[in-house]
């Protein structure tokens, strides 16, 4: 029996958090649209995978994990998105001290002609509420 | 890409600038899901028609004016989202000093069962590459 496409959402962005979680640079490019869009809410936005792998080669310097709780999932055949509370957390290489944030996000997904999901927009920002 | 689609997306958007800028709460209000999410970087989640109408009514006592500059538009059957730079003035009505605001927004659309467009899940941060 097939999926319903938040399910399959669901499974695209688990394999997103699998890639983030295991610091693994290209399992995690290989979830990317092409025409991603990743507007964070601490720096300038980055299109397209070239920028985006930038930035996380960057990041991953901390070895960070994340975590996340569903606040809301939709999808339909094409185009489907999560939103939620995360919370990052990594070790700063230069002195070992425990790195930590949390905040809000949104990851929309969009499915391609091969029939693979792929994260094409992620905006985070850090409201007053989370309490992840 | 769906050109139609796209063209149906921006003008649901259009259609919710202009009632916002009208400072019109039940113009607004009826452009929503019954499901909205409004993610707003300084402010806890709000989450259904209520809770959402209560933060506009507050928002407007500084006679908002929004513009927007369109990044990133994709739209399928049923679902498609506008993501692009937001620019703010008001007025403050104690001193009737210049309120500015400006930052990211994304706006995801779903059509209901009578065919319209509906605003569901709605997030903006402030990102440093847009300024006032």
């Amino acid at each position: 029996m097939s999926k319903s496409p938040i399910e399959e959402v669901r499974n695209a962005l688990n394999q997103w958090f699998d890639a983030f979680n295991n610091n693994d640079i290209e399992a995690l490019m290989a979830v990317y649209d092409p025409e991603i869009v990743y507007a964070n809410s601490a720096k300038p936005i980055e299109i397209g995978i070239p920028t985006v792998k930038a930035g996380f080669i960057n990041s991953f310097a901390i070895q960070p994990k994340v975590f996340f709780k569903e606040e809301q999932a939709i999808a339909v055949d094409g185009l489907g998105y999560l939103a939620g509370q995360f919370r990052v957390t990594g070790t700063n290489p230069e002195d070992g001290s425990k790195v930590e944030e949390s905040g809000r996000v949104v990851v929309i997904f969009r499915k391609n002609d091969a029939g693979e999901w792929k994260l094409v927009f992620d905006m985070d920002n850090r409201p007053p509420d989370v309490t992840i | 890409m769906n050109n139609k689609l796209i063209e149906e997306i921006r003008g649901a958007l259009n259609e919710w600038l202009k009632a916002f800028n009208s400072n019109n709460v039940e113009s607004v209000i009826n452009l929503y899901d019954p499901e909205i999410v409004f993610a707003n970087q300084s402010n806890p989640i709000a989450i259904g028609i209520p809770s959402v109408k209560a933060g506009l009514v507050k928002s407007f006592a500084v006679k908002p004016q929004l513009s927007f500059e369109e990044e990133q538009i994709i739209a399928v059957n049923g679902l498609g989202y506008a993501a692009g730079k937001y620019k703010m003035t008001g007025t403050n009505p104690q001193d009737g000093s210049l309120i500015k605001g400006a930052g990211r927004v994304v706006a995801i659309f779903r059509k209901n069962t009578d065919g319209e467009w509906k605003l569901v899940f709605d997030m903006d941060n402030r990102p440093p590459d847009v300024t006032l």
